[in-house]
């Protein structure tokens, strides 16, 4: 069965031809350089971007794919989470193509995107955990079928990839500074600097930063003159704890959950090496196999995962939508079980 | 004025009553909170207390990276903005005055490139706060 997928949540144009679990084609026009002079996404400016790209994405897409519209048997299209002006534009699009071309459309949860992501080369074993990080998401969820989720945690204020970008500007390394945080991380002693774990006595598999990231700013404050030696200890004892509250909350949500044989491990974060390792020794450990997407494209928000989430979720029973699908910018995967 | 709070579930508490206490005019004018501090003053913590307020129910949770996040709550929409990441934004880029309706709730974090349209706006309950760590008691300023 061979889908187009549409996703314009945030600030990527992307489109991809899919056939089951392969990729016939994934094209991402980044929007990246535009928002930087402002420093962040904005949300009309994505809009209007996405609506002069997306005709382009979508011819290259079926091109590349060598792929006409006869042989395309559905459409895939993101309705939520994600910047409200920006999944309109997707929507939209998907639904006049579906009215067109005559095609089933299906609505897919781009969180649900990020754990079909990783199943390219083998197939779900459920249940699975998957612990999907991000820039602006970081969720722990429960899958006892493709159309059945929990979100047994998630970060009470920021994301991790966001706690990453805010240490980053107290370091001095500008906005985004995320990557370079994980760089100089690599460089630092990890012991230098105690700070504390978030979230360790609180019970639940919920995960917060903002106590880690307020730390982080006293110790800077404390430290006076900061040389390079200094940042990269830092930047390395950061990155220590903060990946530490994850491991944890992994370990005890795989010890609630003793049956669970995959972890899926999705999302922009899940390109972050030193978290890649040693959340493969905890399921090296435990006899778990870790899964994560084979390539930086599918880590970041892209639309060949929709692509791999309508057809995981077609086979679990999803059905087409009849009418007219209305965006959800705050769209759990809770509400997508349709079990 | 001046409120002074030693934990989170205080500067919540007084959010939520600051909310409450102007629900009477909100069918008229929207409630706009500017809160002007550094990281870990506590912004956040209110803007949880505002959405107490209004009974939503979602996790309020930073609006960084998408600068706004709406959430649908009792009358209006709890509106969420931060301007962290973009220090330099207009009023005209953000599409502010759509969400400058009667019955919505704006938080607006690290506000300074809206401050002035903000402040012409004579049809909006404008609360200016600035909130500050101080030797872990939280200070907030009524500006």
């Amino acid at each position: 069965m061979k889908l187009l997928a549409i996703d314009t949540s945030c600030d990527e144009t992307s489109v991809a031809v899919t056939e089951e679990n392969h990729i016939l084609s994934n094209i991402i026009s980044s929007q990246v350089k535009d928002h930087q002079e402002f420093g962040g996404v904005v949300p009309f400016l994505a809009q209007r971007l996405h609506r002069e790209r997306i005709d382009a994405v979508i011819e290259l897409s079926l091109m590349e794919a060598k792929v006409g519209w006869p042989e395309i048997e559905a459409i895939a299209v993101t309705y939520g989470p994600g910047l409200a002006p920006a999944l309109e534009v997707g929507l939209e699009k998907a639904q006049e193509l579906a009215k067109l071309h005559g095609k089933p459309l299906y609505a897919v949860n781009h969180m649900a995107g990020h754990i079909a992501s990783v199943f390219t080369e083998t197939v779900p074993a459920y249940p699975l955990l998957a612990l999907l990080l991000s820039g602006g998401h970081s969720e722990l969820v429960l899958a006892r079928s493709f159309s059945s989720f929990t979100i047994l945690g998630q970060t009470l204020d920021d994301a991790l990839g966001e706690a990453y970008d805010k240490v980053g500007k107290m370091l001095g390394f500008g906005y985004p500074g995320g990557k370079l945080v994980a760089d100089a991380a690599a460089e630092g002693n990890d012991q230098a600097y105690e700070l504390p774990v978030p979230m360790l006595r609180s019970g639940d598999l919920n995960l917060s930063y903002s106590g880690l990231k307020n730390a982080v700013r006293l110790l800077i404050a404390e430290q006076g003159e900061l040389d390079r030696q200094k940042i990269v200890d830092i930047a390395a004892s950061f990155e220590r704890v903060a990946q530490e509250s994850v491991l944890r909350k992994v370990t005890k949500a795989l010890e609630l959950y003793p049956d669970v044989q995959q972890l899926v491990f999705g999302g922009g974060v899940a390109a972050n090496k030193r978290l890649r390792t040693s959340l493969n020794e905890l399921c090296v450990e435990r006899g778990v196999t870790l899964l994560t997407p084979v390539s930086m494209d599918l880590c970041t928000d892209n639309a060949a995962m929709i692509g791999l989430a309508a057809w995981l979720g077609i086979k679990a029973g999803q059905k087409a939508v009849e009418s007219y699908a209305d965006r959800v910018p705050y769209l759990s995967l809770e509400d997508t079980s349709f079990d | 004025m001046k409120f002074i709070s030693d934990s989170e579930e205080k500067t919540r508490a007084w959010a939520k009553q600051l909310v409450q206490g102007n629900f009477s005019n909100l069918s008229e004018s929207p409630l706009v909170f500017t809160l002007q501090g550094e990281m870990g003053a506590g912004k956040t913590q209110f803007a949880k207390g505002v959405a107490e307020a209004l009974e939503i129910k979602e996790i309020v949770t930073s609006p960084s990276y998408v600068l706004i996040k709406e959430y649908a709550g009792y009358l209006g929409n709890f509106v969420h903005i931060d301007c962290w990441r973009t220090p330099a934004i207009s009023p005209e880029e953000l599409h502010l005055d759509t969400y400058l309706k009667p019955e919505n709730v704006l938080v607006i974090e690290w506000p300074a490139p809206l401050l002035d349209y903000l402040r012409s706006r004579e049809d909006i309950r404008l609360i200016m706060l600035e909130l500050n760590d101080t030797g872990g008691l939280r200070e907030i300023n009524l500006l």
